[in-house]
């Protein structure tokens, strides 16, 4: 098709200022929160106790281990993997009502489905510019990261690769946020009510995936639902992505994605 | 479904309901290659729901369409490679210029003569450098109609186009739309406002309440066009000579002011009031509604 490609293009130039105010932003608190890793990690290291209470495995869930904080991967897994999706959750909700919701609600979609493009090639372009705009978002966040374990001599075993590696690791739970938005925003119809339905689903994923690590019996099942739970921080900056995780994280996404085709390509779209 | 080889659009049996609210029902239209056919009713009489349904933005609950001959659903794509549009409430993307707006919208079909563009934005005298944020209304509208114009397309939809236009650039719409309709290509434009499509219609759709009122051809409708109008004159004038002209009935007159209703030209009213001191002159277009009345009060 000789329309191939314009509305990805448009979509990343019309992203470049959220890319690099999100992802410099991100770098930065990435090597401050690492080169602060000798001194945090010291404080935090009589704190067994307090980390253990359920209030701190509601926010940290596995991280919540002062043994396991007091060592490089345990820290970064924290600080840089556990935080950072639910700093960049805002940026990828938006992104994912940027999709088609955004567009509907101020009615240049009327505009652009003027023109002779299907109403599907509107999300995938958008939607592959999502993907690469996290990514970048991502990379930016690894880059402060390296910075940070180079310029921290406590942190000196910790791998590059690895950095790396748990940066990308981040990729699809953010983009499992994003398609979330996409699919409510297609369904719903509205870009209020599909960011609070968004918004909630990832709140409450995050608390019962980190509650089902003191409430193993009461959320056991439902943590299965929560996508969260195919996200380990920890084990990712112990061993390498957990590829089963990955993958399933993954199916999540295109299916919310196939999903979000279907609906918009029925229904009607709103003055 | 036979379909009218000259046809450019055909609907049938078209309707739209939103739960109890029956936005359209049955419309069943044909409008032809090379007319300006115009589409009137007050507002909410279901004129932009037939329009979005054509361009498959919305779906009808029943019946179908077809421009140039494909089905307006599954068709659409390649309907829409020929087809410019002017949405009745115009959006466009604040945070571009005038040309960052054509040059994506002409990416997406494919490119664009930029040359033509110029051309469009110094007839309509719009400055193509500047940020739509910074636009007017009257301004965002004339680039509504450059897009829906540039790709010279043998089907115009427009969804009240001189809205927020001011006079000088309607007349240049109106010629637009003549050179368009001479070129053979066809313009189907919804208003609300009957002087408008007087201007440039050859024939018009009234709809009421979603459904089709009637179909007639202008130069019908202009039979039963009349307007009123009030000549206040120095000194007393005959209302008998008015009332002698043809076209002219109901005269009034009262302390030198004579008020009456005129159908078809206004030539001889002209001529006959230029034999008098004449201090002022004013007249009043009547309602859709009741020229609607009058043509089928008198059929």
């Amino acid at each position: 098709m000789k329309n191939t490609g314009v509305i990805f293009k448009r979509t990343l130039w019309d992203s470049r200022v959220g890319i690099l105010s999100w992802g410099i932003g991100l770098g930065i608190l990435a090597l401050g929160e690492l080169t602060l890793f000798p001194s945090i990690s010291e404080a935090f290291a009589g704190m067994s106790e307090l980390l253990n209470s359920p209030f701190y495995k509601a926010f940290l869930g596995e991280n919540a281990d002062a043994a396991a904080f007091a060592t490089p991967a345990g820290y970064i897994s924290t600080y840089m993997l556990a935080f950072v999706p639910l700093y960049v959750a805002v940026y990828a909700v938006m992104l994912g009502l940027g999709v088609v919701a955004n567009e509907e609600e101020r009615g240049t979609l009327d505009v652009l489905l003027g023109t002779p493009i299907p109403r599907w090639q509107v999300i995938v372009e958008k939607s592959a510019a999502v993907l690469v705009i996290l990514l970048l978002v991502l990379l930016l966040n690894g880059v402060g990261a390296l910075l940070g374990v180079l310029m921290t001599p406590e942190l000196a075993d910790v791998s590059l690769g690895r950095v790396l590696e748990a940066s990308f690791s981040m990729l699809p739970v953010t983009l499992v946020m994003a398609a979330l938005a996409l699919f409510f925003s297609t369904v719903l119809r509205s870009r209020n009510l599909a960011a609070g339905v968004t918004g909630a689903i990832i709140i409450a994923s995050y608390f019962i995936t980190n509650l089902s690590s003191i409430a193993q019996e009461a959320l056991g099942t439902i943590s299965k639902l929560s996508f969260y739970s195919y996200y380990s921080p920890l084990d990712t900056m112990r061993g390498g992505i957990v590829w089963s995780e990955f993958a399933i994280l993954c199916v999540i996404v295109a299916a919310l994605f196939g999903l979000s085709i279907y609906a918009f390509q029925r229904r009607d779209i709103s003055v | 479904m036979s379909v009218s080889n000259n046809a450019v659009i055909h609907i049938e049996g078209l309707t739209k309901h939103y739960g109890s609210v029956h936005a359209l029902t049955d419309l069943r239209l044909d409008v032809h290659r090379g007319e300006v056919f115009g589409y009137l009713g007050p507002n909410g009489a279901g004129k932009t729901t037939t329009i979005r349904t054509l361009l498959d933005l919305i779906r009808p609950t029943s019946g179908s369409a077809q421009i140039f001959g494909l089905d307006s659903h599954q068709d659409s794509v390649r309907i829409r490679e020929r087809l410019g549009n002017l949405p009745g409430e115009l959006s466009l993307w604040n945070h571009m210029t005038g040309w960052e707006v054509i040059n994506y919208l002409g990416e997406l079909r494919g490119g664009v003569d930029k040359h033509y563009v110029g051309e469009l934005a110094d007839r309509l005298d719009m400055d193509m450098s500047r940020k739509v944020k910074a636009c007017s209304s009257g301004m965002k509208r004339k680039l509504g109609l450059i897009q829906a114009l540039m790709h010279k397309p043998d089907l115009l939809i427009l969804d009240e186009p001189t809205n927020g236009l001011d006079p000088l650039v309607q007349q240049t719409f109106y010629s637009l739309i003549r050179e368009i309709s001479s070129e053979g290509r066809t313009v189907f434009m919804s208003s609300h406002n009957l002087p408008e499509i007087e201007h440039v219609c050859d024939r018009v759709a009234i709809l009421r309440g979603g459904r089709l009122a009637a179909v007639e051809r202008m130069s019908d409708l202009k039979k039963v066009y009349f307007r009123w109008m009030t000549l206040r004159l120095d000194g007393d004038a005959a209302p008998q000579a008015f009332e002698a002209l043809d076209g002219v009935s109901d005269v009034t007159a009262h302390n030198g002011t004579l008020r009456f209703r005129v159908t078809g030209e206004l030539d001889p009213v002209i001529k006959l009031a230029a034999q008098y001191h004449v201090i002022d002159m004013t007249y009043e277009e009547p309602t859709l509604e009741t020229i609607f009345l009058e043509f089928y009060g008198e059929n």
